[in-house]
């Protein structure tokens, strides 16, 4: 077994600068981890790398401040062009998984039968998928929220919904043990009880136990295909100062499995300079926008105690409109941050949080968003809501307005920001022409595979992670199915053997 | 207060800004009553750099100017939907930075050592609770290992 690292791997033969891995993977969301795992226990040698750093379960920041900063890229603060849409992806091992809400719902029909128009891919079906979401749901505990885990917030959903003649359903969660009298809206901090399905507690972990090697803090600038091996290049943080500093480092591979999320693998990809080869790249970006009402009541609610989510909607006439309505919240600087400006009158608002209710449009996108890199390599991303989009999320705040007038709002506040938690494509999947084929196979590449969130081809309008672990699972078949026998023969010849092969403009260590 | 990535100049700037955002109200504390300003290393640290420089440079500007002139600009980025195109996008931008950095130091709840006041969060009355102790039914759950 080998331990998660921030310092440079250690060990002899086994250091990952003298070793030719039979993959690296590059990010540990949901996707990475599932991959890692079931690749690992197949016997290959996997090293995987992520930007983020490790924390053990205790160690996970206990204020909004730390978590934002910590655990997410750029404090959370990723933003559109127009910076009217802020976009928010985990930056921790374990990725979305340590901060998401871990809410795991099936694609329906509409969704896969968007896909399969979209793609031509026959086996985007329900019947097809069905195994590997049955693998991903028995690996994991998943827990349906019962009458007593709602507080206040999801009664007066509920309450709100029965009035006005809408359908509502219990959320499906991945959670162990919350035990009794917590406060789960901590856990999008990283939960402090391993209760959490996060990838850390279950499938990373099992890859740990079957032989991954982690290195945390890494952040990969740039992946080279060579005839026998890639070298991934990037940047190590060095530990123990306040000011981050980073020393340049290699690593090798056989094959590079790319699970850096949407944003991240595409912007690795542009980075790489596979921009001009593959048409596509960068497109095709969705990430069902989400517009957060607060409703001021006379009570008081404390939307943030206890179960942080529990009903979801649940009306087809809200799918056939494209939205859906969530029951949630947020912390006091998230809240201070959805009204606008400042000032006394903000504080005033402020002081009235416990009184404050919320309810969330989250729209399905059709309005395709661009993603690309400037000079500098930073990322670009270029998205509006079309005509259509917008018509969505008026029908859907004004279906809220409403059920906040039905169970007596003092005062309805809808947020003129736009928030991006489910970030999808860039590196859209497709049979003919797409960035990345079924086999999940980067186009005209024989050793990058693309197994994350970037391969959406539109968005679904349902929470992702679960099909996100599918299709790795998916995935993995593809990649051992290729790899087959090799993996033994390869671990044989494991050094590197061509100086000449590596990248001559960086050192060549991890 | 000392800050690895900011003057004493550009926290000066920073904490006058705070107090135009954040006056202080009914119990409320002014933002500059709870010392946060202390804690903005913390969100500097894991900021990108260029990013950083961006802030410090703005602050360094903004230093020079008089309160009113700050106050104008500050309520100006926080209209930046009457403007269209890239000066709204601009606008916009400095309203997110500017309020990204002052609300999260406030509603952070942390008071720094010279802090005159409790912590805004108290006044709210808002508190989370978790047991830290991963549950022995969490580590041990077969579904974890
Ligand atoms: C607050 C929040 C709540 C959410 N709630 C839900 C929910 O309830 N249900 C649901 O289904 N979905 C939810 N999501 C979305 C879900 O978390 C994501 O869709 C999912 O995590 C994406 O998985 P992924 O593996 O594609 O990428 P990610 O989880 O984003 O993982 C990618 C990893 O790669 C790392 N990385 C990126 N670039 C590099 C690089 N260059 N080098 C090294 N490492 C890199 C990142 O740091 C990250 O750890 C939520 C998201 C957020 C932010």
């Amino acid at each position: 077994m080998t331990t998660i690292s921030t310092q440079p791997l250690k060990g002899g033969g086994n250091s990952a600068m003298s070793k030719i891995y039979d993959f690296v993977i590059i990010g540990s969301g949901p996707a990475g981890s599932v991959i890692a795992k079931r690749l690992c226990e197949a016997g290959a040698s996997c090293l995987l790398l992520e930007a983020g750093q490790d924390f053990k379960a205790e160690e996970y920041p206990e204020n909004e401040l730390n978590a934002n900063s910590r655990l997410l890229w750029n404090g959370g603060m990723d933003a559109n062009r127009n910076a009217d849409m802020l976009f928010l992806r985990g930056k921790a091992v374990g990725g979305g998984s340590v901060v998401n809400q871990c809410l795991l719902d099936r694609f329906d029909d509409i969704a896969w039968d968007s896909w399969q128009q979209a793609t031509g891919i026959d086996w985007f079906n329900q019947q097809s998928m069905a195994n590997y979401y049955q693998q991903v749901e028995s690996d994991l505990s998943l827990h349906e929220m019962q009458r007593q885990d709602w507080n206040r917030n999801a009664e007066l959903y509920v309450e709100s919904f029965e009035k006005c003649g809408y359908q509502w359903a219990p959320l499906r969660r991945g959670q162990a043990d919350c035990g009794k009298g917590n406060d789960c809206m901590r856990c999008l901090g990283g939960c402090p009880r391993e209760s959490k399905q996060s990838m850390p507690v279950t499938y990373l972990r099992r890859a740990i136990a079957a032989g991954l090697d982690v290195q945390a803090g890494f952040e990969v600038n740039s992946v080279i295909e060579g005839q026998h091996f890639v070298s991934i290049c990037g940047q190590q943080q060095v530990a123990g100062t306040v000011k981050k500093t980073f020393k340049s480092a290699v690593v090798y591979a056989r094959h590079c499995v790319l699970a850096a999320g949407a944003l991240g693998t595409t912007k690795l990809l542009l980075n790489s300079g596979y921009g001009d080869a593959v048409a596509g790249l960068g497109k095709n970006f969705y990430c069902h926008p989400q517009f957060m009402t607060l409703a001021r009541m006379a009570e008081v609610v404390d939307a943030h105690k206890g179960a942080f989510q529990a009903v979801k909607s649940n009306d087809p006439r809200f799918r056939e409109q494209g939205f859906k309505l969530e029951n949630v919240f947020a912390g006091p600087i998230a809240v201070a941050m959805l009204k606008p400006g400042s000032g006394k009158q903000h504080q005033r608002f402020m002081q009235n949080y416990r009184h404050l209710a919320c309810m969330e449009v989250a729209i399905r996108d059709v309005n395709p968003g661009t993603i690309s890199t400037g000079k500098d390599g930073r990322l670009k991303i270029e998205k509006v809501l079309g005509e259509e989009d917008r018509q969505r999320a008026r029908a859907g705040n004004d279906v809220v307005r409403t059920l906040f007038e039905s169970v007596g709002a003092l005062e309805i506040l809808q947020s003129p920001l736009k928030i991006g938690l489910h970030l999808m494509g860039g590196c859209a999947i497709g049979k003919k022409d797409a960035v990345v084929d079924e086999q999940f196979q980067l186009q005209g590449s024989s050793r990058l595979r693309v197994v994350d969130s970037s391969i959406f081809p539109n968005a679904p309008g349902i929470n992702p992670s679960l099909t996100i672990m599918a299709l790795a699972h998916r995935a993995a078949d593809e990649i051992l199915q290729h790899a087959g026998s090799s993996l033994s023969t390869a671990r044989a010849s494991n050094r590197v053997q061509s100086a000449s092969a590596k990248p001559s403009n960086v050192e060549v260590s991890v | 207060m000392k800050s690895t990535f900011l003057s004493l100049r550009q926290l000066d700037t920073l904490q006058r800004i705070g107090d135009f955002m954040l006056p202080g109200a009914s119990n409320m504390p002014s933002f500059s009553e709870t010392d946060s300003l202390s804690f903005v290393d913390e969100i500097l640290s894991e900021t990108p750099e260029p990013d950083v420089k961006d802030l410090a440079m703005l602050l360094s500007v903004l230093a020079f100017l008089p309160g009113s002139v700050i106050a104008w600009l500050v309520k100006l980025a926080q209209r930046a939907d009457k403007f269209p195109g890239l000066l709204g996008g601009q606008l916009r931008l400095l309203d997110l930075g500017l309020r990204g950095v002052i609300f999260s130091l406030y509603y952070s709840g942390k008071t720094g050592g010279q802090a005159k006041s409790a912590s805004p969060l108290q006044a709210i009355g808002f508190e989370l609770v978790c047991l830290a102790e991963p549950s022995p039914k969490n580590t041990l759950h077969e579904n974890n290992l």
